[in-house]
């Protein structure tokens, strides 16, 4: 098989993520022989003419780091999602705008007088009063590259972490490199299975996978007492057939899913799909992400079971038709469970830090005092995001640099805005409402530093009254 | 109509600029030569508003490679504007985290940004001439190139937290002490670091040698430059004078906070990034460099004693003072980088290193005006930001590597599009076989 092959493109960034990919160090001799790379200005002389000459859709995987703050970037935000068939997010200027979100807070004017004729420094213009005209256009608002183009993958954290990012380029090379259907197993769970002939799960009304998992496994959960197949060796390409109907239509035949069985079902195709489950990847293959977040994305189709026609959402993928629509039918049925839930864990169930009470009764500057190791930051009174930020960083800055989170992998996915989460974290834990106007002077920077340029506001808003008078 | 020749981008940077060449109709002469910043991001104007002491925690994410000296720099200017006094120990672990991002940023530099050059020729296929390549291709050097890249980076995680984008310092000190565990691990592998920068040193004089031609002959323009040295003139990256040095060696010192009487920005019609320039002398002539070989010529000497024979060696060798060979910028850069590992050694055996003493109490917001300059590999930073007495940045003005370069490039690019058009000097310049070919 030809290797994969990668580009990677910088818009206005620090080249950080860069530097975080390439502190992978040693590492770097296992990835690199993985893929070609046909793009990436940071390392390789290729000129951005070599890239637009490619035809569209003929890269496998496009890194996009940065954000969008002129033309220039946009265009190129473009061109790779033209050129490559997976568009990875890279890290929170790609996926949340960063710090560099913040001068949403200003319009396009301020930012450019204030660095180009009132700074202390400026001196001598060629452009008298104004600012460098001969260049890409700087955009009325920064922009996230999710704002622009659809993404497959967003990777956030500023920068994410070496291990992050090792981790996700390889779940890509995994996935990309696997053909449909990769697991050629001829077998499957039930031909072995010695509950098959009596005191198969199925027959009771239990959930058990067996039918639609490829053979050879030595576990054998069903015969050794561990209980139902979880899907865990993924798919046959010869479903034992009549099983599998039945496997069907007992999924058919429940009205709601149990909360039991929404755990079951959700656990099975997590393993049976391979999905990454990482907290801190959004990888837009994963169904139940998608299903959590984007539902009405899914198209819908019919099937046959033996409770009459059903509605499903539809899924392909595994190569077989009976396991697609099992599939299916799941996803159908866990969009109806009350128990289903996709949630992301967030930075505080990771931290070390001992949690006593929840209350926050005071609110201090990080200047002030040095903080003790082992207690809450928000219970010592120091702002910290870990409750309305994504895990998956390492909780380095808590743990391992007694600081507090300042959240810059963004909200977990079920948390839509980061800054507004956490004031409402504060009304309902904190001191009282004056205590926090007084201290909490700048809750844009202090909530909102990593994704102000994402959030519902998105930065400043014009008062278009006070124009209109 | 003018011929324009374009480059985009310009790879192996930093940074996102693209270069722009205009030569004559006839194609014999260089009219001019642009290397242009194609973007911004404003930093100067979205830190107003926030509070003064996550200015540090903001402004790393200037620069990914050199996110270190951007997170002293401004804790210094905070430091200034609320006139706040360090312990002692904090000082030395913060000068040992620059040390730190010195060495691995200098090394990322010469071995996956520069080397691919001298390696496989200037003009070799773009597919080859590259980092991952020379990792293929050589692999006991990139294998070493890396450990050592490692180390650093390694080193700035443990006392910075993360090495890209710290998070340790704060107004008043550091947010935790450097551990008796990270020092003893650090310093159980310092030995082999120093065999690597001895190894690392041949290499580059091994460079020197072989594209003597090209060192001694191609841009080599004489302009001013600007760095950081104590007031005596020996080399600090961190806690040093603005010093700067005329075309001829004469050198001036000042206090940072006098950064205003001695530079100026000049802003172009075509270019994100202003040009520096030294004030006394005006805009063009007054252009400058600044990173390692500006730092070397506003040096009297190192402050390690390899260094220094280092600095010495090369002064022989090239033969003036100050330097004004563009090539012998890598050579600087492995000088610097000798001192880095030398310095780190030293503040690694000394006692302090592991002092929980690191952050002040005395620490309040007042109104006022403060300046942190340090040195970063790639050039002088210099911030300048207002407090109000709640401790709300109002102002900020900043001074970086790219601004204080960009002058200086552009006389330097025109110059050498003279050298390669107009005098044809590829024809007549030297190269050696490269190494892998």
């Amino acid at each position: 098989m030809a290797k994969l092959t990668f580009a990677f493109m910088q818009l206005s960034s620090c080249w950080g993520c860069h530097q975080s990919l390439l502190n992978a160090h040693l590492k770097l001799y296992a990835l690199i022989p993985e893929f070609d790379i046909v793009y990436w200005p940071a390392v390789v002389d290729f000129k951005l003419k070599s890239l637009e000459d490619r035809s569209d859709g003929s890269v496998d995987v496009g890194f996009i780091e940065g954000a969008a703050r002129t033309e220039k970037d946009k265009e190129m935000v473009y061109l790779i999602r033209n050129k490559c068939k997976i568009v990875v997010a890279f890290g929170a200027c790609a996926n949340h705008g960063s710090v560099i979100g913040l001068a949403n807070l200003y319009k396009k004017e301020e930012l450019l007088k204030r660095k180009f004729v009132d700074a202390e420094s400026v001196v001598e213009s060629d452009v008298k009063g104004k600012w460098p005209n001969d260049v890409p256009e700087i955009l009325d608002r920064l922009y996230t590259v999710p704002q622009l183009i659809d993404v497959e993958v967003k990777l956030p954290g500023c920068p994410p972490t070496t291990d992050n990012i090792v981790a996700a380029v390889i779940y890509v090379i995994t996935l990309l490199s696997k053909k449909p259907n990769a697991v050629k197993a001829e077998k499957n769970v039930c031909i072995q299975c010695a509950l098959n002939k009596s005191g198969c799960f199925l027959d009771s009304g239990e959930l058990c996978f067996g039918p639609v998992t490829a053979g050879g496994c030595s576990l054998m959960c069903p015969e050794s007492g561990e209980g139902p197949c979880v899907g865990c060796f993924q798919a046959t390409s010869k479903p034992e057939g009549k099983r599998a109907g039945q496997l069907l239509d007992l999924i058919a035949s429940k009205e709601s899913l149990s909360k039991e069985d929404t755990i079951t079902v959700q656990k099975f195709i997590e393993l049976y799909l391979g999905l990454a489950n990482f907290d801190f990847m959004y990888f837009a293959g994963d169904v139940l992400q998608k299903l959590a977040e984007h539902p009405e994305t899914f198209e819908e189709k019919t099937i046959k079971t033996k409770k009459g026609q059903q509605k499903v959402l539809a899924f392909t993928g595994t190569g077989t038709a009976i396991i697609d629509d099992t599939i299916s039918l799941l996803l159908m049925k866990l969009k109806g469970s009350k128990h289903f839930k996709f949630s992301q864990a967030s930075v505080c169930s990771t931290c070390e830090r001992s949690v006593v009470d929840k209350t926050y009764t005071e609110i201090k500057r990080d200047y002030e005092g040095l903080p003790d190791k082992k207690k809450c930051f928000l219970e010592e009174g120091y702002v910290c995001l870990g409750p309305v930020t994504k895990a998956g960083c390492g909780t380095i800055c808590p743990n391992k640099a007694n600081a507090p989170c300042l959240g810059c992998y963004g909200p977990p996915e079920q948390i839509k805005d980061q800054g507004a989460k956490m004031l409402s974290t504060y009304a309902s834990l904190g001191p009282d409402p004056k205590t926090l106007m007084d201290k909490i002077l700048d809750p844009a920077g202090l909530f909102n530093r990593f994704t102000l340029a994402a959030s519902t506001l998105g930065g400043h808003v014009e008062d278009t009254k006070e124009e209109e008078k | 109509m003018p011929k324009i020749y374009e480059v985009e981008p310009v790879t192996r940077l930093e940074g996102h600029g693209g270069l722009i060449l205009k030569v004559s109709d006839d194609g014999k002469k260089v009219l001019d030569a642009q290397f242009n910043v194609t973007t911004t991001r404003f930093f100067e104007k979205f830190v107003e508003g926030r509070f003064m002491e996550h200015v540090p925690r903001i402004t790393p994410r200037i620069c990914g490679i050199c996110p270190i000296p951007h997170h002293i720099a401004p804790t210094k200017a905070v430091e200034d504007a609320w006139n706040v006094k360090i312990p002692p120990a904090a000082f030395k672990v913060r000068e040992l985290l620059l040390q730190a991002k010195q060495y691995s940023s200098h090394l990322l530099h010469f071995y996956a940004l520069a080397a691919p050059d001298f390696i496989y020729g200037p003009f070799a296929d773009p597919a080859k001439r590259n980092v991952v390549s020379i990792l293929k291709d050589l692999p006991a050097e990139g294998k070493m190139a890396l450990e050592m890249m490692e180390y650093g980076q390694a080193l700035c995680a443990a006392i910075g937290g993360k090495s890209v984008h710290p998070i340790v310092s704060i107004p008043g000190g550091l947010k935790n002490p450097f551990s008796e565990e990270h020092r003893d691990f650090f310093l159980k592998d310092w030995e082999r670091q120093v065999e690597y920068t001895k190894k690392t040193v041949e290499i580059a004089l091994k460079v020197v040698t072989d594209y003597w031609d090209v060192v001694a002959n191609v841009g080599v323009v004489p302009t001013w430059y600007l760095g950081v040295a104590k007031e005596d003139g020996t080399h600090d990256i961190h806690d040093g004078m603005l010093s700067i040095c005329n075309p001829e060696g004469k050198i001036k010192r000042y206090k940072p906070q006098k950064y205003l009487e001695v530079i100026g920005e000049h802003v172009t019609s075509h270019n994100y990034g202003t040009h520096t320039f030294i004030k006394e002398v005006g805009y063009p002539e007054g252009v400058y460099q600044t990173g390692p070989l500006g730092m070397i010529n506003v040096a009297e000497r190192m402050n390690t004693p390899l260094a220094d024979a280092a600095l010495k060696e090369m002064r022989d060798k090239i033969g003036t003072n100050p330097i004004h060979n563009v090539f012998a910028f890598h050579w600087a850069r492995i000088i610097e980088t000798v001192a880095a590992i030398e310095n780190i050694g030293n503040l690694l055996k000394d006692p302090d290193i592991v002092s929980t003493d690191i952050k002040t109490m005395d620490v309040e917001p007042i109104a006022g005006r403060g300046v942190g300059m340090v040195e970063a590999p790639r050039g002088t930073l210099i911030y300048d930001l207002t407090s109000d007495e709640k401790g709300i940045c109002r102002k900020a003005n900043l001074l970086v590597a790219t601004n204080h370069n960009l002058g200086g490039i552009d006389k330097l690019v025109t110059h050498v599009a003279k050298q390669i058009i107009e005098q044809d000097a590829l024809k007549s310049i030297k190269l050696p076989d490269p190494w892998v070919k």
